[in-house]
């Protein structure tokens, strides 16, 4: 998937919380409870206001200390699950 | 998953994070239902004063926000409401008597979603119903209403307290509900007003009919379970029409008051709250030498109504205890 033309943000009908080290997020209209951890909470902290992946890439990167081309991979992996989960959309 | 979650969850009970609040945002309704444990006033808070409360909310851990009143769509600012709320993060259950629900409401509901939105439908007949509403014309506007929430794809269940003038009903209501594919929860506790008076109690069920409503949901439960505390004053809270914290909206004891205080602070070091907490690790009860304690399933919040202490035994306890006592022993079930 290319999500290099779209802004990404958090779906506006899911409701999310940060609890210590981990977010839950529910989303009603699918009846289901996804439970975040570790670099997955900065991503989706990062995305409570619209980004593009670049962006997003460059704030995980600087706050993990990785290599920009090594992250990228992975967050984009990571926003493609969250897509298919509803979870988030692109505009 | 499962893991991760009941994980989660311990962190949550052990730390008193306030993950669950019911919030009453008002206690003005358009109804009057004859065994309603509200005392009406004009008590509630205006919009600012609701963010306010909200954003402390958040930062004290609340996810799961029940909106009660009242009839909290006797509110012009609803909408804005549910709204901000939504956009906080929130997980927004509802529950309302869906009278005043409209084409309009319902199109910004889908928007926001709420999880849950529950649906106080007290028979199957304009007759049942609209006695116990004391407003005649509401059980067709209430019935209407779940039809139009359902059928735009919203969570919608029924709930119904059950008392004397509808029990002949419940069953009814059960085929109702499964009828329209919705869910629904029969409720038979009939809690005193919050002002501690006692005048409902005329409408609560008699022993027999507790019985016979108790005697079937025990026969559907395969498995039963030792008492749990309740979550009430841990990670479960509650916030009055006029903004005063309680550990639950049935256990109106104030330990804070939301428009001046930080949620957070309250919750975390509330002496009330604290030394509650202790109690209750502590297993205090006035119970204990009871014969029926290994049957009960105290509520803290009605006993504090009923009698000035969360610890002590209280009529529908005692009662619901014995039948439940008189099951196992024929049923050889525990």
């Amino acid at each position: 998937m290319d999500l290099s033309k779209v802004r990404i943000s958090l779906s506006p009908k899911v409701s999310w919380q940060r609890i210590e080290d981990k977010i839950i997020v529910v989303n009603p209209e699918e009846r289901k409870m996804h439970i975040l951890a570790e670099s997955g909470t900065s991503i989706w902290e990062c995305l409570t206001t619209p980004k593009s992946i670049d962006e997003v890439v460059a704030l995980i990167s600087k706050e993990y200390e990785v290599d920009v081309s090594c992250a990228r991979r992975d967050i984009q992996d990571f926003i493609v699950i969250l897509k298919d989960k509803n979870l988030v959309i692109f505009k | 998953m499962r893991d991760v979650w009941e994980a989660t969850e311990t962190v949550v009970k052990k730390k008193c994070i306030p993950i669950s609040v019911v919030w009453e945002l008002t206690r003005r309704c358009n109804l009057n239902c004859i065994h309603c444990y509200n005392v009406k006033d004009s008590a509630s808070l205006s919009l600012d004063k609701i963010k306010k409360v909200a954003y402390s909310l958040r930062e004290a851990g609340t996810l799961f926000l029940t909106l009660t009143g009242g009839e909290i769509f006797v509110r012009r600012d609803i909408v804005d409401i549910l709204c901000f709320l939504k956009q906080l993060g929130f997980d927004i259950k509802i529950i309302t008597n869906a009278t005043l629900i409209n084409k309009f409401l319902i199109k910004e509901l889908k928007n926001i979603f709420p999880s849950e939105i529950g649906v106080s439908l007290y028979g199957v007949s304009s007759y049942i119903h609209d006695r116990i509403t004391q407003v005649k014309g509401s059980f067709n506007k209430t019935v209407q209403a779940i039809k139009s929430l359902k059928s735009e794809g919203l969570n919608v269940h029924i709930k119904c307290t059950l008392m004397r003038d509808n029990f002949k009903e419940y069953k009814r209501i059960i085929q109702f509900a499964r009828q329209l594919g919705v869910y629904y929860i029969i409720d038979p506790i009939i809690s005193p007003k919050d002002d501690g008076s006692k005048e409902v109690f005329s409408h609560r069920l008699t022993e027999e009919q507790l019985k016979e409503f108790y005697w079937e949901e025990f026969e559907k439960i395969e498995e039963f379970s030792t008492t749990q505390p309740c979550d009430a004053g841990f990670n479960f809270g509650a916030i009055s029409a006029d903004g005063y914290i309680y550990p639950c909206i049935q256990f109106p004891l104030k330990v804070g008051d939301a428009t001046r205080d930080n949620f957070k602070d309250v919750w975390s070091n509330s002496y009330v709250l604290n030394r509650l907490r202790e109690a209750v690790k502590a297993g205090k009860t006035d119970c204990k030498r009871c014969n029926l304690y290994s049957y009960c399933s105290r509520c803290m919040g009605l006993s504090f109504l009923e009698t000035g202490s969360p610890f002590s035994s209280y009529s529908t306890a005692c009662i619901i205890a014995r039948i439940y006592k008189e099951f196992i022993d024929s049923h050889g079930k525990k």
